[in-house]
C-alpha cells in the first residue's frame, strides 16, 4: 500500500550548508599537502558531520512513507469530516521533525502539523473537522518537510494527490407549503410507462450537461450546427422549476445567518421535498456561475441539485433581468418556485409573460425584516396577489432553528451502560479511502 | 527551581547566546598564540561589546550599511583607546566635562567643583598618547610598504584587536538571525589558519567547531518552532527532546572522533596487530623501537664520549658525493641560467650540540628542567639580532626516510619543526603523547619536513658590546668546564693567543684566526693516542686535521680563555643549486664548528676550519639592520611568518574562494532581500536574460519574456535531443522564473519576499546549468555548422 503511494511523492533535497562539504574537502586536500591537526579536526568535525547528516537525510528520503486517507467523498454542512494520516519511517535513524503542510481549501480544516517519527516505526493521527460552509473544496495536496537536526539539509516531499470534496447545503424539514400547479386539471397526465415526463415535444433547446443523448434532435442540430435536444411539454402535476435568485443587491446578513445561505438551504430543502414527492425538479440559479438544470426525477438529480447549490454565490444580474433571460428555458405549464430575498415589486412584472405560458409561479420570500432590514413587503405581496401568484414569506428563525439540527455523517453516538462502559450506538459507516 | 523557571533558563535563545559568549572566549584563547595574552581580558570585553552592538543593531531599524559603518567607526575608536592606553584619562575627562556642564549651561541649577587644570592635563595626556601611537602606526605602515617584518607588537596587537572586533560583530549579527554556520564560520577559518601555521592550541579550533555545531542544532530547532508558531502549525513537545538528544549525541560522537583521530597512529595499530599475530617476531620488531626510545631519551643520559664522526677518519664518506638532503629556504628565486652564479647566504645545518669535553671527545649532558619566569625571553636577542628562516628539508640519505627518533637538521636556533610526537608502541599507553600525536604526519615513509629557525645576525659592534659578566647560570655551569687533565700548555696557548684582546668576541676571533692560519686541513691522519688529550695532540703534535679537531680545539681554547663555547656537528652549507633555489647537501659536506655565547645575543657560530670560508659579519648595527631587512624573505603577517610555499600560496586562494562562496551564499541573498520584491525579481530575470541570450539567438523587435524563454527552451531542447529528461528541469525552471517575472510585472497581486526567495532558488539552479548549456551549445554548433 505504501509503496504505491511513494510513486506520487516527489522529493527534493536542499543543501543548506554548502560550506561544510567544501571545507571538509579542502581540509582533506590540505592534509595531504601540508598535514596539520587543524585540517584533521575540520575534516572530521565538519566534513564528517556533513556526511553523517547526508546519509541520514538520504535514508529518510528513501524510507519515509506517507499516506492520507479520508472517509467520505462528500458531506453536508454540519457533517464531521475525518482524515487519517500515516507516517512510516523504515530507516535506522529517526525523523526528529516532520512538518506536514496541508494544502486543503476546506474552511476550518487544520491538518498541518509538526511531528516526529522514531526509527523503524509508524506514526498515525486523525484530524476531525466539522464542515461549516457549503462549497466544493480540495483536500490535499500535502507537503512534508523534514531534515537533519542541524539544518544542513531540508528534505521536501510533495504529495500531489488530492480529492474534491463537495460540501452540500443542508436539507431541513419544512412545513407544508402549497405549491400551485399550472395547466389544466388532467391535462397531459403522465403515462407511467413513458420514459419522459410527457410525450409531447413542444420545441427544441440547446443541449446542456446531463441531457441524455437520445433526446438530441439531429435534424435541428445539423441545421444550426450545434446540439439541440427535444423540450417536452411540462406535466401540470409534475415539473417543478426551482429558481434561486441570488441577486447580490438583495442579500442581507453575513455568514450562516445571511439570506444567501438561508436561500440556498431553502432551495435545497424544497428540491428534496419535490423529489421526495416524485416531481421532476429543475433548477435555475441567478448566481455568479449561472446554473441551469432541467427537471429530472432520477436518483442522481438530488446530488446534482445539491452540488449546484453548494457552489452558488451572489450574482451581479438583477432578478428581473434573470427572469427575462431564463424564462424561455422554463417548460410551459410547469410550476415555478422562486426563492428570493428581493422584496422589490418591480421584478414581479417579469412573471406575467410566464403565466401566459401556463407556468404557475410560487414565491418564497425571505423576510428582509427578520434579517435586520426594515422593508415594507406589502407592495410586493399586492403585486403578486394581483397576478394570482402565491407568496410565502419565510422568516429567518424558520431556517435558523432547523439549521442547528443538521449534520449526521461522521458522528459518533455513545451510550453508557450500567457498568459505566461506553458503547458506540452509531459510528461512521464509510471506510477509509486514500485521496485519489 | 520549578519547571517554568528551568524552561526559561534553558530556552534556545538563552543557550545560544551563552554559546556565542563561550565561542568568543575560545576564539580569543586560540588567537592568544599570536597576540599578547596579557590583553586577553580587555580584548574579551571589546569583542563582547562588538557582538552586543551588532546583535541589538540587527534587531533595530538600522540598515546593514549604516550599522557596518557605525561598527567600523566604533571599532577603530575602541582599538585606538585600548592601544593608546587612554581608557582611564578618557573616563576622567568625561567626568570632568560632566562636572563642567552646569557652568556652561546655567539652566542646570546645580554646581560641581570643576578642576579645569586637571581637565586640560587629561586632554594633553590623551593627545600625547594618541600622537605617540600615531607615530608608531606610521612607522609600522612604512615597514609594511617596504615589505619589512611588522615588529611593533603593539601595532600588531591593535590589528588583531580590530580584526577580532569585526569578527565579533559578524558573530553578533548572525546570532541575531540565528544562523550558526554563518556566525562562526569566519572564526573557524581564522583559527584553522592559526593552528595550521603554529600547531598550537588546536583544542581551540576543536571547541569552536563543536560550538558551531551546537549552535546550528539549537538555532535550527528554534527557527522551526518560530516557523510553526507563525503558521499556526501544531507541534509536539517530543520534538524538542528528540532534537536536543540527537544534537548532543551527534556533537559528542563527532567531537570525540575529531579529538582522537588526529592522535591515532595507523602504523602503531598495524604494528600492534602484527605483534599479536606473529609473537615470534616481536623481539625482532621491537628491538629497533627500543633503540629508538633509547635515543629519544638520550637527553636524560650522558653518551659515551668520542669525537663525533670517527667514520671520517676512513675518508670514505668524507669524500662521498652521495646526496644527504636538499634544503629550500625560499630566499632566492630559481635562476634558470646556469651561468648566473647566485650569491646565496651561507647557513650551517645543525644537528647535534655537545657541551662536555673529557679529553677523549664530546658528549652531551642531560638537560635539566628549567624554570622560566613570565616575560623572560627564551632566546637571547630574539627580537633584534635574529632573523627567522623557513626551511623545507628533503631527506635523501639514509635511505630517504625519517624516523621518530632521527636527527633533524636546521639552521641556527630551531624554533619549530612540523614533526609530531610518536605515540608509545603499546597502544594508548601514554595519553599525553597520544593526544599530541598526528596520525597523518606520523608516517615513517615521510622524507621531508619543514622547520622554522632563528639565525643570529648580530653585528661585530654588537658582539663587542656584549658584556662578559652577565652569563646565565646554566651557561656558567655547562659551557666553561674543561677536564682537569687538560695539559697546561693548552691553557698557555689560549692565553698567548688572546693576550691583548679586550672583548670575548675579539678573543674568539683571535682563536678562530689562529687555528685557521696555523693548521692545515687533512683527512688522512692517524687516530689520536689512547693516553693523550685530543686537543693537545692536535695543537702540539699532529698539527693538522679535519673539522672535528679544529672545532674541538676552538671550543677548548675559548673556554680556557673565559668564553662559554660548545661543539656543534651537522653539515656545512653545501652546494647551492640556483636553478632550483635549493642547497644540495652531500656526505662530503659533513662538518663541525664551534659556537660561543654572548649575553643578550645568544650562540654565535665560528668557523675555525681552514678549508671553509670565513663567516661574514657586519661591522655596525646599521649595516646589519639593512642586511637583515634585505635578507628577510619571510613575509610576516601580524607578527607571524608565512613562507610562500604551497601552503602559503594556498591561503589567499582559499580566502578568495571563501569570499566568493560567502558572496554567493549570503551577500547575494541579503542584497536581493533588501530590494523591493519587484526589483529583485527583475534583477534575477535580467541575469537569466544575460546568460540565456546567446542561446536564445538574436532578439526580435519588441520581444516579450515569453518569446525569449520559448526561444531559449527550443535551443536547449535542440542541444539535448538525446537526453530530454535531463533538460526537463532546466526548461521548467526557465519557465517558472519567466512566469514569476511576468506575474511581478503584470499581475494584480504584488510580488512578495516569498516570490523573491523562490526566484532566487530557481536562479541558483539555473546559473550553472546555463553555463553548462552554453558550453554544450558551443560544441553543438561546431558539429552542426562546421566551418
Amino acid at each position: 500500500m505504501f509503496r504505491h503511494i511513494i510513486i506520487f511523492m516527489k522529493s527534493t533535497l536542499r543543501w543548506n550548508a554548502k560550506a561544510f562539504p567544501l571545507v571538509g574537502f579542502l581540509a582533506c586536500v590540505m592534509q595531504i599537502i601540508d598535514p596539520s591537526k587543524a585540517w584533521v579536526i575540520l575534516m572530521i568535525a565538519m566534513g564528517g558531520t556533513w556526511l553523517f547528516c547526508f546519509w541520514w537525510v538520504r535514508g529518510l528520503q528513501r524510507s519515509l512513507h506517507f499516506e492520507r486517507e479520508m472517509r467520505f467523498g462528500w458531506a453536508r454542512v454540519g457533517d464531521r469530516l475525518e482524515e487519517r494520516f500515516t507516517l512510516r519511517n523504515d530507516f535506522a535513524m529517526p525523523a526528529t521533525w516532520v512538518t506536514v503542510v496541508d494544502g486543503s481549501t476546506l474552511p476550518d480544516h487544520y491538518a498541518s502539523i509538526a511531528t516526529g517519527v522514531d526509527a523503524s516505526s509508524t506514526s498515525q493521527w486523525k484530524i476531525t473537522t466539522q464542515c461549516t460552509r457549503r462549497g466544493v473544496y480540495i483536500l490535499g495536496g500535502t507537503t512534508l518537510e523534514t531534515g537533519d537536526p542541524f539544518g544542513m539539509f531540508t528534505l521536501t516531499f510533495h504529495d500531489t494527490t488530492s480529492s474534491t470534496l463537495a460540501v452540500m447545503p443542508p436539507v431541513i424539514a419544512l412545513p407544508r407549503f402549497q405549491i400551485l400547479s399550472s395547466g389544466w386539471a388532467g391535462d397531459g397526465r403522465r403515462n407511467p410507462r413513458s420514459l419522459e415526463e410527457t410525450i409531447n415535444a413542444s420545441h427544441t433547446r440547446e443541449m446542456t450537461p446531463n441531457d441524455p443523448m437520445r433526446l438530441i434532435h439531429w435534424k435541428s442540430s445539423a441545421r444550426y450546427d450545434k446540439l439541440l435536444v427535444h423540450q417536452f411539454e411540462g406535466n401540470p402535476a409534475g415539473s417543478w422549476w426551482l429558481l434561486l435568485d441570488l441577486d447580490h443587491r438583495a442579500q442581507l446578513g453575513e455568514g450562516f445567518n445571511s439570506t444567501e445561505e438561508h436561500a440556498v438551504i431553502l432551495a435545497a430543502s424544497i428540491a428534496a421535498r419535490g423529489l421526495q414527492e416524485d416531481h421532476p425538479v429543475g433548477l435555475a440559479i441567478n448566481a455568479h456561475e449561472g446554473t441551469l438544470l432541467h427537471p429530472r426525477r432520477n436518483e442522481y438529480q438530488q446530488r446534482a441539485l445539491l452540488k449546484a447549490l453548494a457552489v452558488a454565490s451572489p450574482s451581479e444580474m438583477s432578478s428581473k433581468d434573470y427572469l427575462q433571460r431564463i424564462g424561455g428555458s422554463i417548460s410551459s405549464r410547469s410550476s415555478l418556485l422562486i426563492v428570493t430575498a428581493n422584496a422589490d415589486a418591480e421584478w414581479t412584472e417579469s412573471l406575467l409573460p410566464l403565466t401566459w405560458r401556463g407556468i404557475m409561479p410560487t414565491v418564497f420570500l425571505l423576510d428582509p425584516n427578520s434579517y435586520g432590514a426594515s422593508a415594507d413587503i406589502s407592495a410586493f405581496s399586492h403585486a403578486l396577489e394581483s397576478m394570482n401568484v402565491s407568496c410565502h414569506v419565510i422568516s429567518r428563525e424558520l431556517i435558523g432553528e432547523r439549521h442547528g439540527l443538521i449534520g449526521e455523517e461522521g458522528k459518533w453516538e455513545w451510550r453508557v451502560s450500567g457498568t459505566g462502559k461506553a458503547v458506540a450506538i452509531k459510528a461512521p459507516v464509510a471506510d477509509w479511502r486514500r485521496l485519489a | 527551581m520549578n519547571e517554568h523557571t528551568l524552561r526559561r533558563v534553558f530556552r534556545a535563545d538563552v543557550i545560544g547566546m551563552c554559546l556565542v559568549l563561550i565561542a568568543i572566549q575560545v576564539l580569543l584563547y586560540g588567537v592568544g598564540t599570536v597576540i599578547r595574552e596579557s590583553e586577553s581580558h580587555t580584548l574579551f570585553w571589546i569583542c563582547m561589546m562588538a557582538a552586543a552592538i551588532s546583535f541589538f543593531g540587527a534587531h533595530s531599524r538600522w540598515k546593514v550599511r549604516q550599522l557596518s559603518a557605525a561598527l567600523i567607526t566604533l571599532g577603530i575608536i575602541a582599538v585606538w583607546i585600548a592601544g593608546a592606553g587612554i581608557t582611564g584619562p578618557i573616563v576622567d575627562l568625561i567626568r570632568g566635562l560632566i562636572a563642567a556642564g552646569p557652568q556652561l549651561f546655567p539652566q542646570i541649577n546645580y554646581r560641581f567643583e570643576t578642576n579645569v587644570p586637571n581637565v586640560v592635563m587629561l586632554w594633553t595626556a590623551i593627545g600625547d598618547s594618541s600622537a605617540a601611537l600615531a607615530t608608531r602606526l606610521q612607522a609600522s605602515i612604512y615597514d609594511g610598504v617596504e615589505a619589512r617584518r611588522l615588529s611593533d607588537v603593539l601595532i600588531t596587537n591593535m590589528f588583531w584587536m580590530f580584526a577580532l572586533w569585526l569578527l565579533s560583530a559578524w558573530m553578533g549579527w548572525f546570532a541575531a538571525r540565528r544562523n550558526g554556520m554563518a556566525s562562526l564560520l569566519p572564526g573557524v577559518m581564522l583559527l584553522t589558519y592559526l593552528v595550521s601555521a603554529t600547531e598550537r592550541r588546536a583544542e581551540s579550533l576543536w571547541a569552536f567547531v563543536m560550538i558551531m555545531l551546537l549552535l546550528m542544532g539549537i538555532w535550527n530547532f528554534k527557527n522551526h518552532i518560530q516557523h510553526w508558531e507563525i503558521h499556526h502549525i501544531d507541534y509536539s513537545d517530543s520534538i524538542r527532546f528528540d532534537s536536543s538528544q540527537f544534537i548532543l549525541l551527534v556533537v559528542a560522537v563527532v567531537g570525540l572522533a575529531s579529538y582522537i583521530t588526529p592522535s591515532i597512529s595507523w602504523r602503531d595499530i598495524r604494528d600492534y596487530l602484527r605483534e599479536r599475530q606473529q609473537p615470534q617476531q616481536i623481539e625482532t620488531l621491537t628491538r629497533p623501537s627500543s633503540d629508538a626510545n633509547t635515543t629519544t631519551q638520550s637527553s636524560q643520559r650522558a653518551h659515551t664520549s668520542s669525537l663525533p664522526r670517527e667514520h671520517l677518519l676512513t675518508a670514505g664518506s668524507a669524500q662521498s658525493t652521495e646526496m644527504v638532503m636538499t634544503i629550500k629556504t625560499g630566499e632566492l628565486s630559481p635562476v634558470p641560467l646556469q651561468s648566473v652564479s647566485a650569491n646565496a647566504p651561507r647557513y650551517y645545518w645543525r644537528s647535534v650540540v655537545y657541551d662536555q669535553y673529557d679529553g677523549r671527545g664530546w658528549f652531551t649532558t642531560s638537560a635539566p628542567p628549567q624554570s622560566i619566569s613570565a616575560n623572560q625571553t627564551l632566546v637571547a636577542g630574539l627580537l633584534t639580532r635574529h632573523k627567522s628562516l623557513h626551511l623545507d628539508v628533503q631527506m635523501q640519505q639514509p635511505d630517504g626516510r625519517l624516523y621518530w627518533s632521527g636527527v633533524l637538521y636546521s639552521a641556527g636556533v630551531p624554533l619549530a619543526v612540523d614533526w609530531r610526537l610518536r605515540p608509545q608502541s603499546s597502544l594508548f599507553a601514554d595519553q599525553t603523547d597520544l593526544l599530541q600525536a598526528d596520525m597523518f604526519a606520523a608516517r615513517t615513509e615521510a622524507t621531508s619536513y619543514a622547520a622554522e629557525s632563528l639565525v643570529p645576525t648580530p653585528s661585530i659592534e654588537q658582539l663587542r658590546a656584549a658584556s662578559s659578566d652577565e652569563y646565565p647560570e646554566h651557561i656558567l655551569r655547562l659551557y666553561f668546564s674543561l677536564p682537569e687533565t687538560l695539559p697546561k700548555r693548552v691553557h698557555d696557548l689560549a692565553k698567548e693567543i688572546t693576550d691583548g684582546q679586550a672583548t670575548p668576541f675579539d678573543k674568539a676571533k683571535a682563536i678562530e684566526a689562529y687555528l685557521r692560519a696555523t693548521y692545515p686541513y687533512d683527512l688522512n691522519i692517524p687516530a689520536p693516542p689512547e693516553d693523550q688529550d685530543v686537543t693537545d695532540y692536535f695543537l702540539f703534535d699532529l698539527k693538522r686535521g679535519y673539522c672535528d679537531y679544529y672545532a674541538t680545539a676552538m671550543v677548548v681554547l675559548a673556554r680556557s680563555s673565559g668564553i662559554p663555547a660548545r661543539f656543534v656537528s651537522g653539515y656545512a652549507p653545501g652546494d647551492y643549486d640556483a636553478a632550483n633555489a635549493q642547497y644540495v647537501v652531500r656526505e662530503l659536506h659533513a662538518h663541525s664548528w664551534a659556537e660561543a655565547y654572548f649575553p643578550g645575543i645568544g650562540w654565535v657560530e665560528f668557523e675555525p676550519t681552514g678549508n671553509q670560508p670565513e663567516i661574514e659579519r657586519h661591522a655596525s648595527n646599521e649595516s646589519a639592520g639593512k642586511t637583515h631587512s634585505e635578507d628577510a624573505v619571510t613575509r610576516p603577517v601580524f607578527g607571524m611568518p608565512i613562507s610562500w610555499s604551497v601552503g602559503g600560496l594556498f591561503i589567499p586562494v582559499v580566502i578568495v574562494f571563501f569570499a566568493i562562496l560567502i558572496y554567493a551564499a549570503i551577500i547575494e541573498r541579503l542584497k536581493l532581500m533588501r530590494m523591493t520584491p519587484h526589483a529583485a525579481i527583475e534583477v534575477l530575470y535580467r541575469r537569466l536574460y544575460r546568460s540565456g541570450r546567446p542561446l536564445a539567438g538574436a532578439p526580435t523587435h519588441a520581444e516579450t519574456a515569453h518569446e525569449f524563454t520559448n526561444n531559449l527552451i527550443q535551443t536547449i531542447r535542440a542541444i539535448n535531443l538525446d537526453s530530454r529528461d535531463a533538460s526537463h528541469d532546466l526548461q521548467s525552471d526557465i519557465t517558472d522564473l519567466a512566469t514569476i517575472y511576468q506575474s511581478a510585472l503584470f499581475s494584480e497581486h504584488r510580488a512578495d519576499q516569498q516570490h523573491v526567495k523562490h526566484a532566487l532558488m530557481i536562479w541558483k539552479r539555473l546559473r550553472w546549468s546555463l553555463i553548462r548549456e552554453r558550453i554544450k551549445y558551443f560544441f553543438w554548433k561546431q558539429n552542426k555548422f562546421p566551418r
